[in-house]
C-alpha cells in the first residue's frame, strides 16, 4: 500500500506552462510516475516538442494543446480538449508565470496589470474551469506555482508587482483549498526561491553579483536545479499528500527560515 | 527519487502509533530500520514483523531518551550494527493536560524532557554521525499545536513543546546546512492513534475538531507516512527547515 504513495498511474495530469523551465521537468516527472500528461502553453510548437520528448523518454501517453490562460474561452476549450482526449482530469499543475521588475515609484499600470493577469488571473481561470471536472468526480489535485517572494520580499528592489501577485496567488490557493475540501480536492502551492531556468537566466538572477547576495542568505548554499522541482510536485500530485491542503511548501534551501 | 534503499533510519519512539507506521513505511521504501523506544517488547515485535514482511534488516533498540548516556549509547549501537546513520525520525511525544492555573511543574518538566530535550539530545548525538559523513536527513514530529492552540483548554504545555520543536528544527536546519543535512518537521493534526484517544472518544471535542478541518476527517497513520518518506528521500534535497502540516487544511483556515 505504501508502495503506491508516489504513483500517478492512470491519472490525467495537465501542466500549464508545460514547456517552461519548471513545467517541462514537472510534466516529465508526472509521466515517469505513470500519469497521462497534457502540456499546454501559448507556444504550441514548444509544448508539442515537450510532449514528443516525454513520449520518447518515458513511453507515457502525452498530448500538447495551445492555451492562453488569461482568456476564458481558450481555457474552457482546453478543458474540453483534455476531456475529449483523456476522458477526465485528475491533476492540474499551474507552472506558468512571469516576473517583471520595475521601481515602485515608477511602476506602470499596464505592466502591473499584465503581471497580475499572467500570475493570478491565468491561474484562477484554469482552476475555475478544470475544477468543474474535479468537483463532478469529487476528487482532484491542484498545484499552483508561487514563489519565495509571495511571502518573503527581496532585499533588492523592483519586486512590488511580483510579490503582490504571488501573495495574491497564495491566498487564492488557500481559499480554494478551503472551498473545495468538501469535494476531496487538494489545493496546494510550491514556493521556490531561485531555480536555474531560462527565465531566471534571462532576468540576470543567476549572475555572479546577484547570486552572491542570494547564497549569503541560503543555508544550503546553492540555487535549485530543475530536478528539485520534481519531487515536491509529484508529492503534491500523489496519494502521499492526501491529507495536505491549503499548504505552501518552500523549495528554497532554507532561505525562509533565517534572518 | 523517493526510495531510501540501503539507508539506515532510526525511528525514535518507534513503538508508538505514528512511529510504528513510519518504521514500516521507511522499510517498505528500502531502509534498514532501527525501532528505538523505551518499550522494548513492542519495539521488538515491530522489528520482527518488518524483517519478515520486507525481508529487510530491522532491529529494536531499547533506550532512555531522558538519559544523555543512553542516547549516546543508542548511537553507538546503531553504528556498531549498521555502520552509519542516514535518517533520524523523532516520533516520540507525550501530552499531559492540566488547566493552566494548576499545571504541576513535574508534569511540565516531564513533557519538555521527552518532547523537547529528547529531540535536542537525539539530534545532538546522532547528528554527530551525519556531520562526519556530510549527509543526513532529520525529521521531527511537531504538530499543528505548535502554531494553533486548541479550543479546549489544558494544552499549554503540549503546545509550548511543539513550538520549541519547530524552532529546534529551523535552527538545526540553518546550522547543519553546511553539512548537507536536511532538517524538517511534520506537523500533524489529530491522528487516529492511542495518543489521541481522548479527543477521538469525546463527541464534543471530535465535533469541534472536524469543524476545524476542511477535509472533514481525522488523519490516519498512513497519512503521515508519505510526508516522512518524502522528507527522508532525495526528492526533498532542496527543502530544509520546514514544517509540513498534515492537517486536512486546519492551519490554512481560521
Amino acid at each position: 500500500m505504501a508502495a503506491e504513495l508516489f504513483r500517478l498511474d492512470g491519472k490525467v495530469a495537465v501542466v500549464i506552462g508545460g514547456a517552461g523551465g519548471l513545467g517541462e521537468p514537472i510534466a516529465t516527472g508526472f509521466a515517469q510516475q505513470g500519469a497521462k500528461v497534457v502540456v499546454a502553453s501559448r507556444r504550441l510548437d514548444a509544448v508539442q516538442a515537450v510532449a514528443e520528448k516525454i513520449r520518447k523518454e518515458t513511453g507515457a501517453d502525452a498530448a500538447a494543446f495551445q492555451v492562453d490562460a488569461t482568456n476564458e474561452q481558450s481555457v474552457a476549450q482546453l478543458v474540453e480538449q483534455v476531456v475529449a482526449k483523456f476522458g477526465t482530469v485528475d491533476i492540474l499543475m499551474n507552472a506558468h508565470g512571469t516576473a517583471i521588475k520595475r521601481p515602485a515609484a515608477e511602476f506602470p499600470l499596464d505592466v502591473w496589470n499584465e503581471q497580475f493577469n499572467l500570475n493570478v488571473n491565468a491561474v484562477m481561470l484554469p482552476c475555475r474551469e478544470f475544477g468543474k471536472v474535479m468537483i463532478e468526480k469529487q476528487k482532484g489535485k491542484i498545484i499552483n506555482m508561487s514563489s519565495e517572494r509571495g511571502s518573503r520580499v527581496t532585499i533588492w528592489g523592483g519586486n512590488v508587482g511580483y510579490s503582490a501577485s504571488k501573495g495574491a496567488l497564495e491566498m487564492y490557493t488557500r481559499a480554494l483549498a478551503s472551498e473545495w475540501a468538501p469535494y476531496n480536492i487538494n489545493v496546494n502551492g510550491v514556493a521556490p526561491s531561485i531555480i536555474r531556468t531560462p527565465l531566471t537566466e534571462s532576468l540576470g538572477i543567476l549572475s555572479e553579483e546577484h547570486l552572491t547576495k542570494y547564497l549569503a542568505n541560503c543555508p544550503l548554499k546553492r540555487v535549485g536545479e530543475p530536478e528539485d522541482i520534481v519531487g515536491v510536485t509529484v508529492f503534491l500530485a500523489a496519494p502521499a499528500s492526501d491529507f495536505i491542503t491549503g499548504a505552501i511548501i518552500y523549495l528554497d534551501g532554507g532561505v525562509n527560515i533565517i534572518s | 527519487m523517493f526510495r531510501v534503499d540501503g539507508k539506515v533510519a532510526v525511528v525514535v519512539g518507534g513503538a508508538g502509533g505514528i512511529g510504528e507506521a513510519l518504521g514500516y513505511g521507511l522499510a517498505e521504501y528500502g531502509a534498514k530500520v532501527v525501532i528505538a523506544d523505551v518499550n522494548a517488547e513492542k519495539a521488538e515485535q515491530i522489528a520482527q514483523d518488518i524483517r519478515s514482511k520486507f525481508k529487510s534488516e530491522a532491529v529494536a533498540i531499547k533506550f532512555d531518551i531522558t538519559d544523555e548516556k543512553s542516547v549516546a549509547q543508542l548511537r553507538e549501537q546503531v553504528v556498531s550494527k549498521f555502520g552509519t546513520i542516514d535518517i533520524l525520525v523523532n516520533s516520540q511525544g507525550v501530552n499531559v493536560k492540566y488547566p493552566a492555573t494548576e499545571f504541576p511543574v513535574k508534569d511540565w518538566d516531564f513533557m519538555f524532557n521527552i518532547n523537547v530535550r529528547g529531540t535536542m539530545l537525539t539530534c545532538r548525538e546522532l547528528g554527530k554521525v551525519m556531520i562526519e559523513k556530510k549527509s543526513g536527513k532529520v525529521i521531527n514530529l511537531s504538530s499543528v499545536r505548535g502554531v494553533r492552540a486548541t479550543f479546549w483548554g489544558g494544552n499549554e504545555g503540549y503546545c509550548a513543546t511543539k513550538a520549541s520543536i519547530d524552532m529546534i528544527t529551523r535552527s538545526l536546519a540553518s546550522e547543519w546546512a553546511q553539512y548537507k543535512i536536511n532538517v524538517n518537521a511534520i506537523g500533524p493534526s489529530t491522528i487516529a492513534t492511542p495518543f489521541s484517544e481522548r479527543t477521538l472518544q469525546d463527541p464534543e471535542r471530535l465535533k469541534r475538531f472536524l469543524a476545524s478541518c476542511p477535509l472533514g476527517r481525522v488523519g490516519q497513520p498512513v497519512d503521515i507516512v508519505g510526508a516522512c518518506i518524502f522528507l527522508a528521500s532525495p526528492a526533498s534535497d532542496y527543502i530544509t527547515g520546514q514544517i509540513l502540516y498534515l492537517d486536512g487544511g486546519l492551519t490554512a483556515i481560521g
